[in-house]
Formats: structure tokens, sequence, C-alpha cells
């Protein structure tokens, strides 16, 4: 199968100082791929290279290529909301907007000029059942979404980032400040969601890699260490460092 | 002995800063008491909807009030695209630390300590006699009709006075609002300018009325940069064109209390004008607080 994200020779740096070295890296499309590693490893980096949002950050500079769908992500004369609609990212905090429920999964599509209120209204339905949020809050989509608790914030989230209609779903520790019955509903989630997109997760939680991955990056001061099937990652590591961070003697 | 001493300055220092604030209060006391005792017999229906009679003598002040509101609408109108825009393309557009911003923001923060008279000069020499006149020599064929005071450019004068306030006020509302907020948009795809319109703007729009509304009564108030380019001691009519001149309540105040014939007379009217004059301004601030307040309960999910 050909890979649907190809990074090749990585180098990022914010102000000259070094946060990914060398990397490569091939994610096959409809996959889960986790990526684990302790703090400042530039997993988040990763991922923000991967729809461009460290384009935002003064003093950061990236060398290398990332290809998706076979096209340097990085070439001139890439539109980069474009590139960021086929990139649907979720952050470590939800970040509801000030808006509606409703509204704020309508936010993307009505960015991106669908009138059609029927459409519009199916969309919604679709991609908050799509995170197991619709039966909660069906009765109240006018509400504001500031009133949702944190764990259907963050599904909101989800859902306003499905409603784009992206390929590839970047979450960025999604499930770190969420209790267990939250994190699990949005893992249920991921089961299915990944029969239509490929999903990039970092995260700081070991169990929750094992959960839901299909492979599995391990990365450590901007290097990455070891990329493997989950099977091979969590059963028999190749890498010492990947055994010691996995068994906890360090990270 | 020693400490009897500390004790007794710690008792003088906290007696002289509560004497202090306490001061504070009595000012506004006496200085609202005196102009409400004074003012308020003189408040009546006719007082507010009827012109000046005999020198200022009698009547109302009707196209004071008219011309003031109609001038500060015309100030806003300018002042606050203006303002909303520069601060918008200072804080989300322009890359942070250039010396372009340095120089605007420079510029600004001069033009906030520039006395409010020279304004007046300014607006004379160069909304008057320099556009006004060219209007009048490319448009009207030499005759007058830019080139002289009016209230087009009274408002345009107060508008470059509170420019600073709206600018300011605006970066300070735009900063206020988290960068994750502007990242989220982003990651869905919003272009920068869809980013502005549809996520900082509905959050920042409460700080930027709040800007317009102080820039509003502080142009309501103020006198000496009409001086020179719009108002009128008296005029029969009310400002119905650009090009109008215009009564001012701020102005008129400063007509009864200095050109009066019979002082005694004007005494009272000028007391019911000071009322009315600070009645709008106070409730112009009062609508500013009601504003940031709702939008502060919107941001916060209570509806």
């Amino acid at each position: 199968m050909e890979p649907i994200i190809l990074a090749k020779n990585l180098n990022a740096y914010y102000h000259e100082k070094l946060f990914i070295r060398n990397l490569n890296l091939d994610i096959l499309p409809n996959e889960i791929l986790t990526i684990i590693g302790p703090a400042n490893s530039g997993k988040t980096t990763f991922l923000r290279c991967l729809n461009r949002l460290n384009d935002l950050i003064p003093y950061f500079r990236l060398e290398g290529e990332i290809f998706f769908a076979g096209q340097n992500i990085y070439a001139n004369g890439i539109d980069v909301s474009l590139l960021r609609r086929h990139m649907g990212m979720v952050f470590a905090n939800p970040i509801p907007l000030p808006y509606s429920i409703f509204e704020n999964v309508a936010f993307a599509p009505q960015l991106h000029r669908l009138k059609d209120k029927k459409q519009l209204a199916q969309l919604v339905e679709k991609s908050l059942k799509a995170v197991h949020l619709w039966d909660e809050v069906k009765s109240r989509l006018p509400d504001s979404a500031l009133k949702l608790s944190g764990g259907q914030q963050q599904r909101l989230c989800l859902a306003r980032v499905l409603a784009l209609e992206p390929q590839v779903l970047l979450l960025d520790e999604p499930t770190a400040g969420l209790d267990p019955i939250s994190t699990a509903k949005i893992e249920d989630a991921l089961y299915e969601l990944k029969k239509e997109y490929t999903i990039i997760l970092v995260t700081n939680n070991i169990k929750q890699a094992a959960r839901v991955a299909d492979k599995v990056a391990f990365f450590l001061m901007g290097e990455l260490v070891e990329y493997d099937t989950a099977r091979n990652i969590f059963t028999a590591p190749k890498n010492k460092k990947t055994e010691e961070y996995l068994s906890g003697r360090f990270g | 002995m020693k400490r009897i001493f500390i004790s007794l300055i710690s008792k003088f220092y906290t007696s002289l800063t509560g004497l202090a604030s306490v001061l504070i209060i009595f000012i506004v006391a006496i200085i609202l008491g005196n102009i409400i005792y004074n003012g308020l017999p003189g408040i009546s229906w006719k007082f507010l909807t009827n012109a000046p009679e005999t020198g200022m003598t009698g009547g109302g002040i009707f196209p004071a009030i008219f011309a003031t509101v109609a001038l500060v609408i015309l100030m806003t109108l300018v002042v606050l695209p203006l303002g909303v825009f520069t601060a918008i393309y200072l804080h989300e557009y322009a890359s942070q630390g250039s010396k372009y911003v340095y120089w605007v923001r420079l510029a600004i923060h001069n033009l906030a300590g520039v006395p409010s008279i020279v304004f007046g000069l300014f607006g004379l020499g160069f909304f008057i006699q320099f556009i006004g006149k060219n209007i009048d020599n490319i448009f009207f064929a030499h005759t007058l009709v830019y080139g002289q005071p009016a209230i087009i450019w009274a408002a345009l004068t107060l508008a470059l006075l509170t420019l600073p306030t709206v600018v300011v006020t605006t970066e300070e509302a735009l900063r206020a609002v988290p960068d994750s907020f502007r990242e989220a948009a982003y990651a869905l795809g919003a272009t920068r300018w869809q980013m502005v319109r549809h996520v900082v703007l509905p959050q920042a729009i409460g700080g930027i009325l709040t800007g317009g509304i102080l820039a509003v009564s502080r142009g309501a108030g103020e006198v000496a940069p009409i001086m020179f380019t719009g108002v009128a001691y008296y005029l029969p009519y009310l400002p119905t064109q650009l090009n109008h001149q215009f009564m001012h309540l701020g102005y008129h105040i400063y007509v009864l209390a200095t050109q009066s014939p019979d002082v005694e007379v004007t005494k009272p009217i000028l007391y019911s004008t000071v009322l009315v004059l600070l009645v709008l301004t106070v409730c112009l601030n009062f609508v500013a607080i009601l504003i940031r307040t709702k939008t502060r309960q919107r941001l916060r999910g209570e509806r």
C-alpha cells in the first residue's frame, strides 16, 4: 500500500535549537499511528509540521520534505488552508468557540461555503454521532458550547474536525485532561473513525497507545528511536531505550 | 517609648491616606450636588426641545443637544473603523517586533499626548484651509462650500483626538483573546481574515465597543478641538448638511459662562446645560460598562 504521509529527512529548529533530528517516517492510510515519548521529544512539533501550524511560530524553521498524497506540502504555491482542511487537528485542551453547539460543528463547513441548511444539519448530526455525543446534546444544539463538560467539549472539538471531512486526523494528546470515561468514549470513536481516516495520535499514556494503536513510533530527544507495529513494540521492542521507556524507567 | 512612636506614625498615615480618599468622594459630591441642586429645577421638556431665545437668557438648548449627538455620531463613524482596522493590522497582521509597527505605535502614543487645542488648530489648518479649500476650488468653482468651519471638519478633528483611545483599547481586546483560539481556527482551515472575522472579533467586540464608547464620551465633552473647526455661538437652524456649522453643549456652556449679556439670568440655564452634558456623558459610560459585562457573561457561557 502507498503511504499517505511521507516525511523525509526532517530537521526542525526553534531559535536555531534542534527539535527534530533527521526524521524519516511513512504512514499508511486507515491506520492509527500513535507517537509516544517523554516531554520535549518532538512529538507535538512533528504533528504540527503536518498541517503547517508551526508556520505561525516566529523563529521556527524546517528542513526536509513532507509528502501528503504524493504532494510536497512545503512546496511553493501550496494552499495552506486547503491542506489544513485535509489534516484535521484536535488539541490537548478542548477549545470550543464561544458559539452554540451546532455553530461549533458547523463552523468549518460554513467557512468553506457550505450554504445548504439541510446538508449542514446532516453533516453536524453525522459528526456528533461519530464521536458519541449526539444523544447527549441533540436536544440542546442551540445552547452555548461552553456549558458542556470538559469531556463533552473535547468530543465536540473532535466532531468539529470531522465536519471538515478531512483525510487525516492529527490528535495532540486529546485525552490528556479527561476522566477515564470520557477517554474511553473518545477511544471508542477512534476505532470506528479508523475506517475512514488515517489517525495520528500523540499521547503520553502508554496504555492508551497499547489499546488503540496499529503502529507505534517512539520519539526521544527529537529523534525517531523505533517505529513498528504496536504488537512488536509492546511485546518485543528492538531498542533498549524503547524498552526502558515502556517499562517506566524514565520519561 | 519607641513602640508608641511607631504606632503613632502608623496611625498618622492610616488617617492621612484615608483622608485623601475621602476628599475625592467629597469633591465629586460637591460638584455633582451643586450641579444637580442648581440645574435640576431648570430642566423641563421645553428646555430640552427648544432653541435659545432672547440672547441666551431664555428658551432651551435643543440645537446644542442635537448637534452634539450628530457630531459624536459622525466622529464615531470615522474613528471606529479607522481605529479598529489599525489595531487589527497591528495585532493580527503585522509581524511583531517589526520597525514599522514600532513607528505606528510611537505615532499613536504621541497623538495621545497632543493637547486638544493643538488638534483644533490642526483641524483648521489641514481640514478647512487645505482639504476644504481644495474641494471648493476643484468641485465648486472657488465658492465657499467646504472651505469653512463645518460639522464634518469638527467631527474629523475629534476623530483624530480619540483615535489613540480606540486603537489602544481595541489592541487590548485583541490581546485578551488567547492564541489557542487562533490556532484552532487555523487548524480548521480558516484564512487569516476568516480567523479574525469569525473567532477573534466576536470575542473582542465587547472590549472594542467599550473603547468606542470611551472615545464617544471623551469626544462629547471636548470643546477646544471644535472651537476653530465648526462650532457656532448661535444658529437659527440645525446642522442638516455636512458643511453646516453647529451649536454644541460644551461650547454652549462656555458661551453662557463668558459671553452672556446678563449673568444672573443665564446662571440657571448654565447649570441646567452642564447637568444635561454630564448626564449624557455618564449615560455613555454606563452603556460601556453594560456592554462589557454582557459580553463577559456570553463568553463564560451564561446567556
